[in-house]
């Protein structure tokens, strides 16, 4: 009981409350062109969320072997690169030998979520908050699911964010970004922002 | 095999990436970073002379890989690129400004994969020639940057009252525009305030 409430509990705050988009803004280049098409969302977050759990996976393990060296901080970003570079690699490899039919659809969801600043940055991040490969699992995966949620949001209101009834110096790219703030500032007022008086 | 390159280079004004194709408020480019943390104008500062450095050394170095290589090849060595140009940068920074290369965090690291390297190298710089190419770089850096070191002064007069500790008497302060929603909001405003400007322009010229 007490293993579901912390996984529950994981997932609820990596995905809500400390949702990569809306408390930190990555990954936002990329949600903006995703969200054109309502039919990349399934895809895209099922990419989203497998590259986050693989990746979190292998940065447990460099995390593991080389986070004492002092001069760790300089290497780090090559580790992480090969990282995003050998899941990619073999993600790859994996769609076009099992799945030929879908390769080039799956090769498109894995250039967008490979070298995504969310994936990369949900990496960091894990580094910073996980000790276990638990951890470092859950984070992976709640971060993937929530910014699949961010995805969906967005891709609801997309057509109206560009309606023509939208005054043109807003249409589009202005009000998408309005439009995360507002949400954004309301996720923020669930993790207890406290007034000054 | 190497794939088809129909796509035609960009064309228009090498200084377009000031203003008509700023990066940031038109393409909404390398957002996180000027969402979170550039919300002082000290960070901006950081930020741009950061990612401007690391940037244009890695699409320099990295224009020089033949297109003939796929693409899934030829982003991976991007990355792998960037990555190792990160070291001199990081420890140059390191040296200059170690203390708001601390604050930096995540972002110091994350910018090794940003969609100026990523993304706009393969749709717009590597389509141009060599000249050209480190014109349209430049500017496009100086538009982001730009932007980037307004938005940040902008953020810190309006959610603190001063620029870097000094206050100026503003009475009403606005401390949401320091969090992250505050960028966004801000963002959004100054995307369409460009547009606004740019679409005048446009038909006052047409009109004239």
């Amino acid at each position: 009981m007490e293993l579901i409430k912390t996984i529950i509990t994981a997932l609820f705050v990596t995905a809500v409350t400390e949702n990569v988009i809306f408390s930190r803004g990555l990954g936002a280049s990329t949600l903006v062109i995703i969200s054109r098409d309502k039919r990349n969302i399934a895809g895209f977050s099922l990419c989203i969320s497998y590259m986050s759990v693989f990746t979190s996976v292998l940065t447990w393990a460099i995390e593991q072997n080389f986070s004492d060296d002092i001069h760790y901080r300089y290497y780090k970003a090559i580790f992480y690169a090969s990282i995003l570079c050998m899941v990619y690699f073999v993600s790859l490899m994996l769609g076009w030998t099992f799945m030929k039919k879908r390769s080039s659809t799956i090769k498109r969801y894995l250039n967008f979520s490979a070298f995504n600043c969310a994936v990369m940055g949900i990496m960091l991040m894990s580094s910073g908050v996980c000790v276990k490969l638990s951890d470092y699992v859950l984070y992976g995966l709640g971060s993937g699911l929530g910014y699949s949620a961010a995805l969906y949001y967005l891709s609801a209101v997309y057509k109206r964010l560009y309606s023509d009834k939208v005054p043109a110096a807003f249409r589009g790219f202005p009000l998408m970004m309005i439009y995360i703030g507002i949400l954004s500032m309301a996720l923020f007022g669930l993790t207890g922002y406290q007034m000054p008086f | 095999m190497a794939e088809k390159q129909n796509i035609p280079a960009s064309r228009g004004k090498v200084t377009d990436g000031l203003a008509v194709k700023n990066p940031l408020l038109v393409n909404g480019l390398v957002i996180a970073p000027a969402v979170l943390y550039a919300n002082t104008l000290e960070n901006a500062l950081m930020l741009s002379g950061y990612m401007s450095l690391l940037t244009f050394a890695v699409l320099i170095i990295c224009s020089f890989i033949p297109r003939s290589i796929v693409y899934a090849s030829r982003i991976i060595l991007y990355t792998i690129i960037s990555a190792i140009v990160f070291v001199p940068v990081y420890m140059l920074f390191e040296r200059i400004a170690p203390e708001q290369l601390a604050d930096m965090g995540i972002f110091a690291y994350l910018l090794i994969i940003n969609p100026f390297i990523i993304a706009r190298s393969e749709v717009q710089f590597f389509r141009e020639k060599r000249g050209r190419m480190i014109l349209d770089i430049f500017f496009n850096l100086m538009g982001y940057s730009l932007t980037v070191i307004i938005l940040g002064l902008i953020r810190e007069l309006i959610s603190t009252g001063g620029l870097n500790g000094e206050l100026y008497g503003i009475k009403y302060v606005i401390s949401g525009f320091g969090f992250p929603f505050g960028g966004f909001i801000l963002i959004g405003i100054a995307a369409a305030f460009l547009r606004h400007i740019i679409n005048t322009v446009r038909s006052y010229k047409e009109n004239s």
